[in-house]
Order: structure tokens, then C-alpha cells, then sequence
């Protein structure tokens, strides 16, 4: 291990005796659900969830999808990759690790803070009103950073009616229940 | 009974609705309001006023006054002539002992008046005064408004939702209908929001603008918020531009029996019959100061109500107007002389714009002499006034401030909300209170639940007569939100109350640990037995989650002069992968925070902070190379790194089956920073020991944390591993001595102080804090943190006395019972004769003194050696 290497997630080593399984903050709310989980490149996710197909504003964990780094500098938007300026002249980037953007060399300077951000997809009718219920954020003006019930976000669109927000991973208990209780008027709930 | 079918009816006599009234039956139609219903079951007598108690009757049927105000579905305060009847509604009367037919505290109308008056109870309920929480409970019990259960529980569910507008308009008049189709058609998105019901019926998505009703605007706010009531959901609105449309208030008249059951405004009949096919009364006289006043008489006409007098106040102005009744309703009107039996008396005392949220968004109100109104004006940029509400007013007649009554006995209302005469208005003004402001404080007038909308101008007419001045000097009192009433329930909305969990939290659940509040972080205090915890680790190994610890990543080339700057200490002659233990402090050189600063490269430092002080550091450190311009780079990593400590005299047995670095005593030692894959995680382990027993920190990636403490677990069971929470932590750290930022420091502590001189650098060139300590240093300490020891005896409370011949001189920090070394020990503050070993201290417990024996070193372990086995 070397430099900033005990951040990385995808630094772990399977062997004989030990094999590493990353999970989300949210698994264990996805779990209680009554969520069926699979392995995929060394997470832990979520791949069906009781219900999901009667839902109409789905409220997903996708923090196993993103590799997330802050960088120097202004970052632009690429195919699967997200960027939002940070202060001090930095951006914060999340890119889909099975996206084309997925660099296979990290990017000088960038820090990988994959670990401490946990991620989640809102989609579906419905979406924007689950949104305006928990944000103040201009959402016709995204991507943005700001607080999302309470907790400082980075909110993009990925779809007219969907969006991914990335927070630190230590709300993602606290963040994954207020989003599902703001989507339960609108038909709303997990879905893998 | 209701009339015929009404061109403009709301009703739909299809679908009839059923709720209760006192248990009784009614039935209503859709398009109802609760009050219409009762008005067409028969029932004239609605509320029972705050004061007097006296009968109280349909006055505007939209919701500005407060004579129809009655309990709903457990909800007090409603006002049921505009609340929708829905089916199974319970609804009942409030303020009322026996019924509202016959309500016993009616006497206090009888008797009350003379003895009664305005701020009574200022001056006769002051002697004795230990009377006073008897007063105050008889007031309340007789007077008031409706009551809220004390055990109700939450009944729904209330939302906040935060939208946009371009255009938002507040009030479907016509002129606000207008605004908002012009916005639209040039293009603009729209909201429209009314108190009403929906303007717009059946239109759908047909609509060219969005219409939110019934919904109130409750106020305007700095940068264009305008909060819109909708029931459930409390609306944010953000607009560019807002057009406040809400019209004009219907002003009552001021004459003796104005408050009579069957004496109304022109908007009451106009409902009562357009809207709710109802006959308000059977025989009417109006007296109007405008032509709201005739077109009720055309509506009156129409619904077969016999017409016995008009008085136009433009073309006539009585000198003597009175009404008079039996039992609180109506029963025939004087004007001049004249005796007529009427029970419906329609007045008009013309329309006051409504212009509250106008002057929330900061217009200047100013009286307009000639019409006899107040009005907006130097509307901020953004705000714009249409119809009424901007002053568009057809020409009325500017009513007396009140009229007498011709020679005959009764009260003349100026605030029916609180039950204030124009008697109660002159006798303040005689007392001295002729400031509209004062008065309004004194008398109560404006502050009920109308909020000024049918007093302020008539009760400002009336200062004016009896001041021997005019309007405009007495001016009006601040108009402030809400501009509907809205319920706490409501504004308060869905609590977001972030929580942080680490990444282990679950499996501290899974453990039974009892969870406790640390910041905003959710920690174990323990899993059961703190004391035995403790024990096991310092007998074998304990495993605790210390994740919630600050932690940045420091890199640079000037990182080290960063570094040396912020700290009293140095760091430039550490070696790569080592560790120090740093204190931070204010430029008054007060301390802030503490933590370790591993040395990991060249430019390349790992630096940990307390649990709480994290995101306060991270601030400091950001501000600081702000000011300072320095090459560094400043990440901070606290939740993307898991922590846990493995401590013991058994965790380097334990970590060598975890890894394969190492950890021999020789390879890996005391104050050493390593990285290295533990359980197959990439890490960095940290040789530190808080709880004063051979120990490994092991920094490492969150996803990974409950794998990691699984691992750790089950590799070290036979080991006995056990893990520790929060309190046994503290037992652990308070035997080593090493002080809890916060807990044994306070905003006033610095690091000389705290028995910690040798962290302090003063050769150094500058560091934030210095010239602070240098005048510390100069000065002599005041006081000094040391440990104390009871041999026998309870442990002094935290932040307990210590006693210097008989005065506090001290205060206990820390204090707990060690089942190591069998005694209590602790921390306190004292003055500096008393810091030194063996000294004797008197700690207040419990009433009584307990004799302490003051610690300089570690009780545990003082020299180290486990540490650093």
C-alpha cells in the first residue's frame, strides 16, 4: 500500500483467507426491505427489492457505480461522468466506473474519495416534486451543490425527471430514509 | 332551507354529505363550507364571544372575522365558513360552558361591562400576589379561544415544498386573473394562489398558468419567499416577481349592537346566496357607504328577503344608527328615530385594501384622506399591486367613526375579535395610551384573529375623532406575518434532523450496544457492562469503532510550515511514518481541538482530530491557507476512512494474524504509521494509544467496515476480543490522564494551563496562539489541570466544586470509578499551589466534602512501558 492507497476501494485483495466485500451505507436499509443481494466487483448490491416493480418514483443506491474523486481545476462534463466545482479551484468529479469515461489511470493530483460518498438515483413521475420536498435548490439549474434535508449534496439530472445525488457517506442511513419517506405520497420506493 | 337553484351556485345537490354538529346530524351538499350547512340546518348563533360571551353570528362568510371560529375534527380555531364540509366531520362549539343557545358564562355581558373594562386585570389582579396563578387560571377558563388537547398525538402529515415561479400571483380577484393571463401570454410561468375555492373550475390542463386553491399566502419574506398554505404542504415559493392581488376588506360599521346575530357585511349575503342558495334573513336594512351595499340589496331582492330601509352614506348620513335584539339576535334597527324589525341588518363601511403582505414585502402604507383608506405605496422592485389591494376602489362614502346611538343603552364593537367597545378605546386614550402602537398593546385591538382586517381602520378613525387629529397621523401598527393563521404543525414541517452513522453502526446494533448522541454522530456507549469492558482491555484485546475522528489529508511542498503554523509544535523533524500528538489553539491561544499528524511522505501528512471538533478544524485549516497563500492541499477524508482500535496487551497477537506486515515491537513501533492491507483492505495503522494499552489504529476504506470488524472479531475470538464503546473509553483514557478536549478544557483553557508546557514551541518563529501563550507564560498560570485520586467514596459529580477554605476554587472535569485501580479517579482544575503530587483537594459531593489527593503522572501505567511494549 502505498502513497494514498488506503483510500481506495478497488485497492482490496481477495485471498485464501480473506475476501473484502464493500457495502453502501444504505445495504443494510436496502436488507431490511427484504432486498436480494449479488457480488459485483467486489460490492455488495443490491439486485432485487420486494415490490419494486409497483413503484413509480424509484429510489436507488447506485454508490456502487461511481468512482469519485476531487481533482484541481475545472473538470467537463463527459459521457457518464458528473463534475461540480468545488472552492479553492477544485472539482469534484463521480465517474460510472462501467462508463466510457472510466479512466483506467488515476488523474494526477486527484484524491479518491470513492469511500466517502455514497450515492442515490431519484426517477420517475413525481421525482421533482420528492425533490422540491427536500431541497431548496433551483432544480431547473443543476448540477448544484447544496443541501439536501439538511445534508450538503451534489445534485445532478440524469434523465427529465431523475436525479443523482451524492452526499457523505456517513448520512446515507440518515438521507436513504428521508428520501423513501418524501416518495411514499408519490408511489415511491426502492428499487434495485 | 335552501332557494332554488342559483346561476353561480358551488353546490351540488347530487352529492349530499353528512358530518356532525354536537353529535347531531347534518346534512350539506358538495361545495359546502361546514357554516353554510349549519346555516341551512337553521343554526344563527355560531360562536360565543372571547370576552363578553356574547352570541355571535355569520358576519363575512370569508374567513376574515373570527364569528364563526368552532372546533373541528379536534382542531380548534377553525373557521367553519370556510372550511369544506366533508363527510364524517365532527364539529363542535368552543369557548362555551353548556351550549351556545345558552352559554352559562353569557352573565359576564350582564355584570362584566363596568368592572370589566379594557386591561382590567392589569390593575385589580395584582394584590396578592401569590393570587396570581389563580387569576391567571379564571381568565383563561372564562375567556379565550378554542382549546388544544394537551394528549392529542400527531394527526397527519405535513410537508414543505419548495418551488419557483416567474410570476406568482397572490389572489384570484379578477384583476389577479387578469395578471396572471397577461404573464402567461407574454410567456412567463405562472402560479396563481387563492384562499378560495378553485377559480378556474374544470379548466384542467387547459389552464395557460398553474392555479394552486385553496392555498393562502401567509406573508411575504426577504428575497421574494412568499410561504403559501395549501393544507398539508407549506409551499416556499421563490419568485421574480410577485403581483399581490388579494383585494379589499369589507369594513364594518361602528353603531351600539353592531356585533348582533343577523348584522352582516354585503359578502355574506352575496355567498349566502350566489354560492350556497341560502336566504340570509327574512326582513333587511342596509346601510352602505358603497355599492356593495346595493348589489346585496339586488341579492336580497332576488332570494325574497323583504327590504325595509336603505341608507346610502353617500347620498344620507345618519346621526344616530343602533341595532337591538333578544337573546343576541337581531331584532330591529334605528336609524335616526326610526324603528325598524328587521332580523338582517347588511352593513358596509366600504373596503379597505389588503395590503398586509404588500407592506411585509416592505411598501410604505400612507392614508389616502380623500378616499378614506390606507394605502401601499413605493412598492419594491419586484412587487407589483393590482385591483383593490393596489387602490383600485369604486367611490364609497367615509363612514363616522362610530354612530350614536340615539339615546339607547348597548356596546358598540370596535374589535370583535377581542371584545373592545369604543368605551374600551376611549379610556385607554384617557389613560394616556394615544399611540396607535401602545394602544394597541393596551387594549388588545388588532392582535386577535382577524389581525386588523376589520378593525385597524375603524378603530384608527376612532383614535383620530378622539385625538382631535386625522388618520394619517396616527398612522397603523406594523403588519407582520402570518396574514392567514397557520398551524405550528405546519411551519414546523417533517423534522430533518441529520444523523451520522459510521459505517460499523449496524453491527454495534446487531451487538445490543446502547446507543448515545456524540455531535451528530450516533456512537455505542457501551455494549452492555462498560466496566467489564474496560477490563478485557487490559487484559486481553478490545476492538472499538473510533470512525467518527476527523481526518485530513495534508500535502504540499510547504505543507510543514502549514503545519508549524497552525500547531504550538513542530514538525519538520519527524521522520516519515511517524506520529505526533498536536493540540490546537485559537489565536488566544486557547485550545480548540487535539489529535495525531502522521508524517507519510515528504509533503505528505495523515492528521486525525476529536470526533466533535472535525468539521470546525477542517474550517480552520481552509481559512488559515486562505490567509496564508501557502502550496497545500487540504482533503478532508473523515467519512471516506473506517476507523477501529485494537487495544491490549493480546492486539499484537491479534493484528499478526490480520496482516502480514510486521508488528513486532521491534518493527512496528509506539508512535509508527504504517500502510499495509489488513484482512486484504488496504490500510494505514497508526501505533497510538488512548486508552493507555498497546494499541493499533487501523485507517481504512468505510465501505469495508463491517467486513473489517467482522474479521477482527472472529480472528481474535479464541483471544477473547471484545468490543468497547464510548464509556469504558473514557474510564480507559481518564487512568492514562489524557485529557477529552472539551470535557476537561473549556473555551478559557490553554495548553501551559493544561499541564502540556512541553507541546509548546515559543523557539519557533510564529504560530497561531503564540503571543498569547508568551503572555500566559509571562503572567504565571491561574489555574492547572491535574488528576485527583479517592481512596474510598463516590465520584464527584463532573463539573463539581473543588473547595479552598470554604470557597470554590476549582471544578472537577472528569471523575470516574476505575475497577483497575480500584479507586475513583479524576480530573480538575485548581489553583497552581495546590498542582502538585500528593496535594491535598475538598470536592463538594453530594452537600458533604470529600478529601482528594492531587495526580501529576498517569495513574495507570505512568511510565508507559505497556504503550510501548
Amino acid at each position: 500500500v502505498s502513497e494514498l492507497d488506503f483510500l481506495a476501494v478497488d485497492r482490496a485483495q481477495a485471498s485464501d483467507r480473506f475476501r473484502p466485500v464493500a457495502r453502501s451505507p444504505m445495504a443494510r436499509r436496502l436488507l431490511e426491505a427484504g432486498a436480494e443481494f449479488a457480488e459485483r466487483d467486489g460490492w455488495l448490491v443490491a439486485v432485487s427489492v420486494p415490490g419494486e416493480d409497483d413503484v413509480s418514483v424509484a429510489i436507488r443506491d447506485v454508490t456502487h457505480a461511481y468512482r469519485i474523486d476531487e481533482r484541481h481545476g475545472d473538470v467537463e462534463r463527459r459521457d457518464g461522468a458528473h463534475a461540480a466545482r468545488l472552492p479553492s479551484a477544485r472539482s469534484f468529479v463521480a465517474t460510472r466506473r462501467d462508463g466510457a469515461a472510466a479512466e483506467s489511470a488515476p488523474v494526477q493530483g486527484a484524491v479518491d474519495l470513492s469511500a466517502g460518498f455514497a450515492a442515490l438515483e431519484i426517477e420517475g413521475p413525481g421525482a421533482s416534486q420528492v425533490m422540491r420536498r427536500l431541497t431548496d435548490l433551483d432544480l431547473d439549474r443543476l448540477p448544484a451543490v447544496g443541501a439536501v434535508a439538511q445534508v450538503r449534496t451534489f445534485v445532478f439530472r440524469h434523465a427529465p425527471e431523475g436525479y443523482l445525488i451524492f452526499f457523505r457517506q456517513e448520512f446515507g442511513h440518515y438521507l436513504w430514509d428521508i428520501v423513501v419517506d418524501a416518495a411514499k405520497p408519490f408511489g415511491g420506493g426502492p428499487k434495485a | 332551507m335552501r332557494l332554488p337553484p342559483q346561476p353561480s351556485e358551488r353546490i351540488d345537490r347530487r352529492r349530499p354529505i353528512t358530518f356532525s354538529f354536537e353529535g347531531t346530524p347534518v346534512t350539506a351538499f358538495a361545495g359546502d363550507t361546514i357554516g353554510s350547512a349549519l346555516f341551512a340546518s337553521g343554526r344563527r348563533i355560531f360562536s360565543r364571544s372571547f370576552k363578553y360571551h356574547r352570541p355571535r353570528g355569520l358576519l363575512c362568510c370569508s374567513g376574515d372575522c373570527p364569528n364563526c371560529m368552532m372546533e373541528v375534527d379536534g382542531v380548534p380555531n377553525v373557521r367553519v365558513c370556510v372550511e369544506p364540509a366533508r363527510e364524517g366531520a365532527r364539529v363542535r362549539p368552543q369557548n362555551v360552558v353548556g351550549s351556545l343557545e345558552r352559554d352559562l358564562m353569557g352573565i359576564v355581558d350582564k355584570v362584566g361591562g363596568p368592572v370589566t373594562p379594557v386591561g382590567f386585570y392589569y390593575r385589580t389582579m395584582i394584590r396578592p400576589r401569590r393570587a396570581w396563578p389563580l387569576y391567571e387560571k379564571l381568565l383563561r377558563s372564562v375567556a379565550g379561544l378554542g382549546r388544544i388537547d394537551e394528549h392529542a398525538t400527531r394527526r397527519g402529515r405535513f410537508e414543505t415544498e419548495h418551488r419557483r415561479a416567474e410570476v406568482l400571483v397572490i389572489g384570484a380577484s379578477s384583476a389577479g386573473l387578469d395578471a396572471a393571463r397577461r404573464a402567461a401570454a407574454a410567456g412567463r410561468q405562472v402560479v396563481l394562489v387563492d384562499d378560495g375555492p378553485d377559480p378556474v373550475p374544470g379548466a384542467g390542463d387547459a389552464r395557460p398558468f398553474e392555479i394552486i386553491a385553496p392555498a393562502s399566502a401567509i406573508g411575504i419574506y426577504e428575497g421574494g419567499l412568499v410561504p403559501v398554505d395549501a393544507g398539508d404542504v407549506l409551499l416556499r415559493f421563490r419568485a421574480d416577481r410577485i403581483v399581490v392581488a388579494t383585494g379589499g376588506i369589507e369594513q364594518p360599521l361602528l353603531f351600539p349592537g353592531n356585533d348582533l346575530v343577523g348584522v352582516v357585511l354585503p359578502g355574506a349575503v352575496r355567498r349566502l346566496v350566489n354560492s350556497w342558495a341560502l336566504k340570509p334573513g327574512d326582513r333587511a336594512v342596509v346601510i352602505t357607504a358603497d355599492d356593495r351595499g346595493l348589489a346585496a340589496l339586488d341579492d336580497l331582492r332576488r332570494a325574497g328577503v323583504e327590504v325595509l330601509e336603505l341608507v346610502d352614506l353617500r347620498a344620507r348620513k345618519p346621526g344616530a344608527i343602533a341595532a337591538h335584539g333578544k337573546g343576541g339576535k337581531l331584532r330591529s334597527v334605528a336609524v335616526d328615530g326610526r324603528s325598524f324589525d328587521a332580523d338582517l341588518l347588511v352593513m358596509s363601511g366600504g373596503v379597505q385594501p389588503a395590503y398586509s403582505l404588500l407592506a411585509q414585502a416592505g411598501a410604505k402604507i400612507q392614508y389616502d384622506a380623500a378616499r378614506g383608506v390606507f394605502l401601499a405605496e413605493d412598492l419594491p422592485d419586484g412587487v407589483e399591486a393590482v385591483g383593490a389591494a393596489g387602490g383600485e376602489l369604486a367611490p364609497a362614502a367615509i363612514p363616522a367613526a362610530t354612530f350614536g346611538a340615539g339615546g339607547r343603552k348597548g356596546k358598540c364593537f370596535v374589535c370583535m375579535c377581542e371584545d373592545v367597545t369604543d368605551k374600551d378605546v376611549k379610556r385607554a386614550i384617557r389613560e394616556g395610551f394615544d399611540s396607535i402602537e401602545l394602544a394597541k398593546r393596551y387594549t388588545t385591538v388588532t392582535m386577535g384573529p382577524c389581525q386588523g382586517r376589520l378593525c385597524q381602520l375603524p378603530s384608527v378613525r376612532l383614535y383620530a375623532r378622539e385625538n382631535e387629529t386625522d388618520e394619517a397621523a396616527i398612522g397603523t401598527t406594523t403588519a407582520r406575518p402570518p396574514w392567514r393563521p397557520v398551524s405550528l404543525g405546519l411551519l414546523a414541517g417533517r423534522g430533518h434532523e441529520p444523523a451520522k452513522r459510521t459505517a460499523i453502526h449496524h453491527r454495534h446494533k446487531d451487538l445490543g450496544a446502547t446507543m448515545m448522541w456524540t455531535g451528530a454522530w450516533r456512537r455505542p456507549h457501551s455494549y452492555g457492562d462498560p466496566i467489564r469492558e474496560a477490563q478485557a482491555v487490559h487484559e486481553s484485546v478490545g476492538l472499538i469503532d473510533v470512525s467518527t475522528l476527523g481526518k485530513l489529508i495534508v500535502t504540499g511542498p510547504e505543507a510543514v510550515p502549514f503545519l508549524e503554523r497552525l500547531y504550538p509544535n513542530r514538525f519538520g523533524d519527524m521522520a516519515f511514518g511517524r506520529i505526533r500528538y498536536g493540540v490546537l489553539g485559537t489565536d488566544a491561544g486557547r485550545i480548540m481541538d487535539d489529535g495525531t499528524i502522521a508524517r507519510l511522505g515528504d509533503e505528505l501528512f495523515y492528521v486525525t482530530t476529536t470526533s466533535t471538533g472535525a468539521d470546525t478544524v477542517i474550517e480552520w485549516f481552509e481559512w488559515w491557507n486562505a490567509v496564508w497563500h501557502m502550496e497545500v492541499e487540504i482533503t478532508d477524508v473523515t467519512g471516506a476512512l473506517a476507523a477501529v482500535n485494537i487495544a491490549g496487551p493480546r492486539s499484537r497477537e491479534l493484528m499478526s494474524r490480520l496482516t502480514d506486515l510486521d508488528v513486532s515491537s521491534g518493527g512496528f513501533k509506539y508512535l509508527d504509521a504504517r500502510r499495509a492491507h489488513v484482512v486484504g483492505v488496504p490500510s494505514l495503522i497508526l501505533r497510538i494509544g488512548f486508552v493507555g494499552e498497546l494499541g493499533y489504529e487501523i485507517h481504512f476504506p468505510s465501505p469495508f467496515g463491517e467486513f473489517v470488524w467482522d474479521e477482527i472479531l472472529q480472528s481474535g475470538s479464541d483471544l477473547e476480543v471484545k468490543p468497547f464503546g464510548l464509556e469504558p473509553q473514557r474510564i480507559l483514557r481518564l487512568e492514562k490522564m489524557h485529557i477529552l478536549v472539551g470535557q476537561d478544557t473549556d473555551s478559557e483553557s490553554n495548553a501551559l494551563e493544561a499541564s502540556m508546557p512541553w507541546i509548546v514551541k515559543f523557539d519557533k518563529d510564529d504560530f497561531v496562539g503564540k503571543w498569547a501563550l508568551e503572555q500566559v507564560r509571562e503572567r504565571g498560570a491561574r489555574e492547572q489541570l491535574v488528576g485527583f485520586e479517592l481512596e474510598d467514596g463516590v465520584a464527584p459529580p463532573e463539573g463539581g466544586q473543588v473547595v479552598v477554605g470554604g470557597r470554590p476554587a476549582g471544578r472537577v472535569t472528569s471523575s470516574r470509578w476505575s475497577e483497575e485501580l480500584r479507586k475513583v479517579i479524576g480530573m480538575a482544575w485548581v489553583p497552581p499551589t495546590l498542582a502538585e503530587e500528593g496535594a491535598a483537594l475538598d470536592i463538594k459531593v453530594d452537600g458533604g466534602f470529600e478529601r482528594a489527593k492531587v495526580t501529576l503522572k498517569p495513574f495507570f501505567d505512568p511510565e508507559g512501558g505497556r504503550l510501548r511494549s
